[in-house]
């Protein structure tokens, strides 16, 4: 129960990015609030391998974005992107930080899962060998990607 | 916009918050939306076809037919609920592995062996009916293009099968080798 009540607590401290992972990867508000519960329910279900090796939220994007990637995606009619992030309530955002979200996410959501999960990490505050050790692939690969990201939001920005 | 300007953007995305105890519901087995769903239909395919071979065998003539071809029918049966349970573990456990990577190359693999043991044991339920139902049959032009339909709308179901299967592990695949381009 302790146990649980630990787990609780960092779900609570950390439920934020989750959050954002399901934003991401997910275009409707079913769609994201099943990912949440997925996310969170293979959280619980790996917790007892975390060993507090890595730093919780490092462990927590890796399981939360392996989910996100992984589970099934239903065919849904396409959406079309508001000025306003959806859930939220108008008043939490004024209007220039809304503008500026909603610019963030249409670029986001036209990369790759796998660009997707690199951009997260580094937006996250993560070191290229923090990247390195969640996504498996070389700290120079990083690097690469990270430019070819970096250059790819810009363009979508700007257009 | 500069790239520190999108971390910032990012870092400030106000999110909802999901209260506790509906946190604390997510952890329980019983409220997972796919577990529930394989739940259900386990549970309404086992009722069904326990109540199939419980009378099947007076109902549809198993008492005449050999031995072989009633096991046949009985396997063909079994198997589906076993691909059915099979999904249920593997929606328990996505994630497997100390990198995002390494994670998706094991679901990668895992996914290819369920989608097989999918479509394989559909051919077998759709070959084990046709065959239970067909042993001992005198063959005339009618049964002849009613078997015919019966063949071509299991082929369907199975081609529409492989091709869902195809495209997930296809997706799957791009995604686990862009991380490398």
């Amino acid at each position: 129960m302790a146990n649980q009540e630990q787990f609780l607590s960092l779900i609570k401290q950390h439920q934020a990015m989750v959050h954002k992972i399901c934003y991401l990867y997910r275009d409707s508000a079913e769609d994201r609030e099943d990912l949440f519960q997925e996310i969170v329910f293979q959280l619980w279900k790996a917790w007892p391998t975390f060993k507090g090796e890595a730093k919780a939220t490092t462990w927590m994007y890796r399981i939360g974005l392996n989910t996100a990637i992984a589970v099934y995606r239903k065919k849904r009619p396409e959406i079309e992107y508001t000025p306003i992030l959806p859930d939220m309530p108008a008043d939490q955002q004024n209007e220039e930080q809304a503008h500026r979200q909603a610019q963030l996410f249409i670029a986001l959501k036209q990369l790759d899962d796998n660009e997707k999960a690199i951009i997260t990490l580094y937006f996250e505050e993560m070191t290229y060998r923090q990247i390195a050790e969640v996504t498996g692939i070389s700290e120079s690969n990083v690097g690469v990607k990270l430019n070819r990201i970096k250059n790819k939001l810009q363009k979508l920005i700007i257009k | 916009m500069e790239l520190n300007d999108l971390k910032n953007t990012w870092k400030n995305v106000a999110t909802p918050r999901t209260d506790d105890a509906a946190i604390k519901a997510m952890l329980s087995e019983s409220n997972h939306p796919v577990l529930k769903g394989i739940r259900k239909q386990v549970v309404i395919e086992v009722s069904f076809w326990a109540a199939f071979l419980l009378c099947y065998y007076t109902m549809f003539d198993g008492d005449t037919k050999p031995v072989w071809v009633n096991a046949i029918l009985i396997l063909s049966v079994l198997l589906p609920l076993i691909h059915n349970l099979m999904g249920y573990n593997f929606a328990r456990y996505l994630v497997n592995g100390v990198t995002l990577k390494a994670s998706l190359a094991a679901y990668l693999s895992n996914i290819k062996m369920y989608a097989a043991v999918s479509v394989v044991s559909r051919s077998l339920f759709a070959a084990g009916f046709i065959v239970f139902f067909t042993y001992g049959l005198a063959i005339n032009q009618s049964r002849y293009y009613a078997l015919a339909l019966l063949v071509i709308i299991f082929a369907i179901q199975l081609f529409a099968l492989n091709r869902i299967w195809a495209k997930r592990i296809s997706n799957l695949k791009v995604t686990l080798n862009n991380f490398e381009l």
